[in-house]
């Protein structure tokens, strides 16, 4: 009985931090469209950001632009430690495809460790000490080695997003089965509504 | 005073200072959602004042679209999500707006320069307010259980109080700004000089 109620608690925090990681990817979604200003689209003197003490149009631009990264990343970060908490409850809901991805970033701890700081410094503020410093420096090289830090991140998004569909659709089991089995049947209306392709209800790989 | 309090005042500024940038970009994409918002909604008449689910479809499939479909993956959820996509650089923003005052209260005990009535002021006046920013702010970066009640909260708080938190939050970050630009004539522009002159010989 006490299994099974830990099983329960278990299956209902997963599923909290699963749509807390969609809250957190919608924001990041926010960020992410439209929110860069190009210095070569854009006309320089139309531009009055209101940053303290920047003058020039140009170095305003690049510090809007380098700020909304910084929180693109601060974000992403966000995600992803909602994912590694959901299998860290619930290891089958670990996606081989995502970390297919993430071995491609090396020291994975490094990686994150890097994310995380940038969360830290926007979020709290914080002056990084030495070793914060150390995984900030292969956090930014890791990026310039794959092609920078817009390309990793909308890698990783794309991946995240790519794992929470296999959750909706049933390849990685977040919700009861009673769930799947309504959106099985209800699942093609909503699809016509918006007019895309019917996907199939997936059966849970086996183990 | 002595050269490393000096020099950590300088590092507490340019903390600072480029929290403020941070800040300020994000109410712009704030800015930039609102209007995108009130544009795809009036493409059709919402039922009433408050949207229901229904409104919510709606504005999402008309999102949807204008995003391009598929690549948002934001296509078979809940209402809130689209809410998140519209309102939540405003959210990143009050955040932000947390951890500027969070991070002044800790400086201004270190070194009287810091010191700013017009903040303590409005610390003081705005006191349930700031408490509210630390809960959300919280549950948006620790995810816990109670996470959705302390979100409903102040958003309720948010609807419902006669200070309107987004008045509450432009004064803040304004009052921030001023901030900054006194305390740089006060003593950090010379020790940044000083700092400056050093690392350039």
């Amino acid at each position: 009985m006490t299994i099974q109620r830990d099983e329960e608690m278990d299956s209902i925090k997963v599923r909290n931090i699963f749509w807390t990681m969609r809250m957190n990817l919608a924001t990041l979604e926010a960020f992410l469209r439209k929110s860069f200003i190009s210095p070569t689209l854009q006309k320089a003197d139309e531009i009055e950001l209101g940053f303290l003490g920047i003058q020039s149009k140009e170095d305003q631009i690049k510090i809007h632009n380098q700020s909304i990264m910084r929180i693109q990343i601060a974000l992403l970060f966000q995600a992803l430690d909602n994912y590694f908490e959901m299998i860290k409850i619930n290891p089958e809901l670990r996606d081989q495809d995502l970390n297919a991805i993430l071995d491609q970033f090396g020291n994975i701890d490094e990686f994150i460790g890097g994310m995380r700081t940038i969360r830290n410094c926007i979020f709290h503020i914080q002056n990084p000490n030495q070793r914060e410093k150390q995984s900030l420096a292969t956090f930014d090289e890791v990026c310039n080695q794959k092609g920078g830090s817009l390309e990793v991140l909308c890698k990783l998004r794309k991946a995240l997003y790519q794992f929470t569909e296999k959750c909706f659709f049933g390849e990685l089991r977040v919700f009861p089965n009673h769930v799947y089995d309504m959106m099985e049947n209800e699942k093609p209306e909503i699809l016509e509504r918006f007019g895309i392709r019917k996907p199939e209800i997936k059966k849970p790989l086996s183990k | 005073m002595k050269k490393s309090t000096k020099i950590k005042q300088l590092i507490e500024y340019q903390l600072l200072l480029q929290h403020s940038f941070h800040l300020r970009s994000t109410l712009h994409i704030a800015h930039d959602r609102y209007l995108q918002f009130e544009k795809t909604i009036q493409d059709f008449e919402p039922s009433d004042a408050l949207f229901r689910d229904d409104d919510w479809m709606k504005i999402q499939i008309q999102t949807s679209k204008e995003l391009g479909w598929f690549s948002t993956k934001m296509l078979l959820d809940l209402p809130q999500e689209i809410k998140q996509y519209h309102f939540g650089p405003q959210q990143i923003a009050f955040c932000l707006l947390y951890a500027m005052i969070e991070k002044y209260k800790s400086i201004m005990q270190i070194t009287p320069l810091f010191k700013d009535e017009n903040i303590d002021k409005y610390c003081y006046e705005n006191n349930q307010f700031i408490k509210l920013l630390k809960d959300f702010r919280n549950s948006i970066l620790h995810p816990r259980y109670d996470n959705s009640k302390k979100q409903v909260k102040f958003l309720e708080e948010y609807n419902n109080s006669d200070k309107p938190f987004l008045s509450l939050l432009i004064k803040g970050e304004v009052l921030f700004k001023n901030f900054l630009q006194r305390i740089w004539h006060l003593g950090i522009k010379e020790q940044w000089e000083v700092t400056h002159d050093n690392t350039t010989r």
